[in-house]
């Protein structure tokens, strides 16, 4: 019965072809769009949890987009004055505020690195921002020769920074930013590194010592405090960016559940395409090939035979489509999100493989029941095709 | 072997043929004339399990085959019967090669039966044309093919509606021959005719008029 089921396929193969290049569609922006909102979703969570902050106060001269700075955590090389610290935290309704120190970039071929890396300084005593992060906890601050690493930071147990080793005592959970890619010293450390390189050196000439410096100060707002006053509070005490987490997590969620929505609404219309070819192809030959069926039945073919014959035709052309189309959904989701990359700064965390595992075999069962779906109309009443009809009928269909 | 009783067959209101009752023996030819709309497709397909009768029954082998599920006489006309139909009625997504080996697909028997297909093809002068479609083929060639699906699995019945309807008379004398030769190596041949030669052949020659089936009186149409 397969070679009656492959040879219909094969002999119709402008009808096979079609059918499973719609369905293969459909499935490839389904598969896509899908694994392109977990990976929003997983990055707008990622970035909610790591800011663990209200307020984000940078430098006034900063010209990077808040988004950026606030969800990618792509540091910045432009600092202010380290009594901006206890300005801020003497506002009133500031809970908690602790600085950072971004230094610079390291390239791959510096140091014993695989991929470049920037090089932060965070205060333990103060943070809450890193510490949920770091996998394995401890109570004491990171000495002067110890550093954090991020996920995606390929090194062992030692690190060779602008010709000073450190140990790396600890390692981030994968965050889906650029804090992945950084490593993490004690404030002091990183402002005394950042002191000798000579990339900064010019910065240095202006701002003043890096030993006075902060990059950034993160503000927690005590819980009945107006968040309003405590931002006016801080724009009072000198010319500052003050990024406001919420406002820009809702800008950045509107902005990408609408390219969701749309993406989203393409997967819908060629899902609903796919489905009238399914059926429109199912449903025509319950006239067109009735008589072939009932040649089948009157050569000795059981009622179910039949059933089973169209089904089997339903299932190969569904499945084939789904397989193909989990793909180009692959390649989909990657190309999308290079693109969307390209014009948006947003955190994002892959899916997992089992995320992706589990969507695969659901979108493919998925479609193997609707593929039995548009089968069942064909087959119930082909499996009732009259052997003697095709007595009275053409001679070839 | 087959043994027809008091077969009758109404279509709405309208009696096509009553009382019908017909005996046919291993090694027999019986070919059946008659006007056309008398009802001798009708009749074949009584006979060939294609449709029930109104009353009466089909017995083959002394069983009642009429009474069967639609499955099981599924499976009787798999094993027991070739046809030809009145219209070659092949597969026209299938090649001359893959439409005779149709019955074979449906009793799971193919790779043994492939060498078979192949050999009745060309033994009808067909090798050539073994991977044609239908719609590339000649009236005599589907005829051809047609009639090489009926003897693929070597059934013990053989069916034949108006096989050499519309065939120029060497090809018609062909495929008559292949199936009066069937007979004679033992099985049972019914066969619907409007070919007073052809009906010649046949051991037994009936005439189905008026709803009725009666032995054809030669000598009547003669004189």
């Amino acid at each position: 019965m397969w070679g009656l089921v492959w040879k219909s396929l094969v002999h119709r193969r402008v009808q096979s072809l079609s059918t499973v290049l719609v369905v293969g569609m459909s499935v490839a922006i389904l598969f896509s769009v899908a694994l392109l909102y977990e990976g929003m979703a997983n990055g707008m969570e990622a970035a909610r949890q790591r800011l663990g902050a209200d307020i984000l106060v940078i430098p006034g001269d900063v010209v990077l987009e808040a988004g950026t700075v606030l969800f990618t955590g792509a540091p910045v090389n432009a600092y202010f004055p380290a009594t901006v610290l206890n300005a801020i935290r003497d506002v009133p309704g500031v809970g908690q505020a602790t600085p950072q120190f971004f230094s610079q970039t390291l390239p791959e071929k510096c140091c014993n690195l695989t991929l470049p890396v920037r090089i932060i300084g965070f205060d333990s005593a103060s943070d809450w921002v890193i510490s949920p992060w770091i996998k394995n906890p401890g109570n004491r601050p990171l000495g002067t020769e110890e550093a954090i690493v991020g996920s995606r930071v390929d090194v062992q147990d030692k690190l060779l920074l602008l010709g000073r080793p450190f140990t790396v005592v600890n390692v981030l959970e994968y965050t889906g930013t650029a804090m992945d890619y950084s490593v993490l010293l004690s404030l002091d450390v990183a402002r005394e590194l950042a002191h000798h390189s000579e990339e900064l050196g010019s910065v240095w000439r202006t701002a003043g010592p890096p030993e006075n410096l902060l990059s950034a100060v993160l503000v927690k707002v005590a819980p009945d405090a107006d968040r309003e006053a405590v931002i006016a509070g801080i724009h009072a005490q000198g010319y500052f960016r003050v990024i406001v987490a919420t406002d820009v997590m809702q800008q950045m969620r509107k902005q990408l559940i609408l390219l969701l929505t749309l993406l989203g609404l393409a997967g819908l219309l060629t899902l609903t395409a796919s489905l009238l070819q399914l059926f429109v192809r199912f449903y025509s030959q319950t006239m067109e090939r009735q008589s072939e069926w009932g040649l089948y039945l009157a050569m000795g073919a059981a009622r179910k035979q039949i059933a089973a014959l169209i089904a089997a035709e339903a299932l190969c052309l569904s499945v084939s489509g789904a397989l193909g189309g989990l793909v180009l959904g692959s390649l989909l989701y990657g190309t999308i999100l290079g693109v969307i990359r390209g014009y948006y700064d947003f955190p994002f965390g892959s899916p997992s493989g089992w995320y992706v595992l589990g969507l695969a075999v659901t979108t493919l069962l998925l479609f193997v029941i609707l593929g039995g779906m548009a089968a069942w109309l064909p087959a119930h009443r082909g499996s009732r095709s009259e052997p003697a009809d095709i007595m009275t009928r053409g001679e070839y269909n | 072997m087959l043994l027809i009783r008091n077969v009758k067959k109404n279509y709405g209101g309208d009696s096509i043929f009553s009382g019908i009752s017909l005996e046919l023996k291993k090694g027999r030819s019986l070919a059946v004339t008659g006007s056309s709309g008398g009802g001798k497709t009708t009749l074949l397909s009584i006979v060939g399990l294609l449709q029930q009768p109104t009353s009466g029954l089909v017995q083959l082998e002394g069983r009642d085959v009429t009474s069967l599920s639609p499955d099981a006489q599924a499976a009787v006309r798999n094993q027991y019967y070739g046809y030809v139909f009145q219209r070659s009625r092949l597969v026209g997504s299938l090649t001359a090669l893959e439409n005779v080996m149709v019955p074979a697909w449906l009793n799971r028997s193919g790779r043994d039966m492939e060498k078979r297909a192949h050999s009745l093809l060309c033994g009808l002068g067909l090798g050539h044309r073994l991977h044609h479609r239908p719609r590339e083929l000649s009236l005599g060639q589907l005829r051809r093919v047609a009639l090489a699906r009926a003897l693929l699995l070597e059934p013990p019945i053989l069916l034949a509606d108006e096989p050499t309807n519309d065939l120029d008379p060497v090809l018609a004398d062909e495929v008559a021959g292949r199936l009066f030769e069937a007979a004679k190596k033992g099985n049972v041949l019914m066969m619907i005719t409007h070919d007073p030669a052809v009906a010649a052949r046949a051991d037994d020659v009936y005439e189905l008029e008026d709803g009725k089936l009666r032995i054809k009186d030669f000598a009547r149409d003669v004189g």
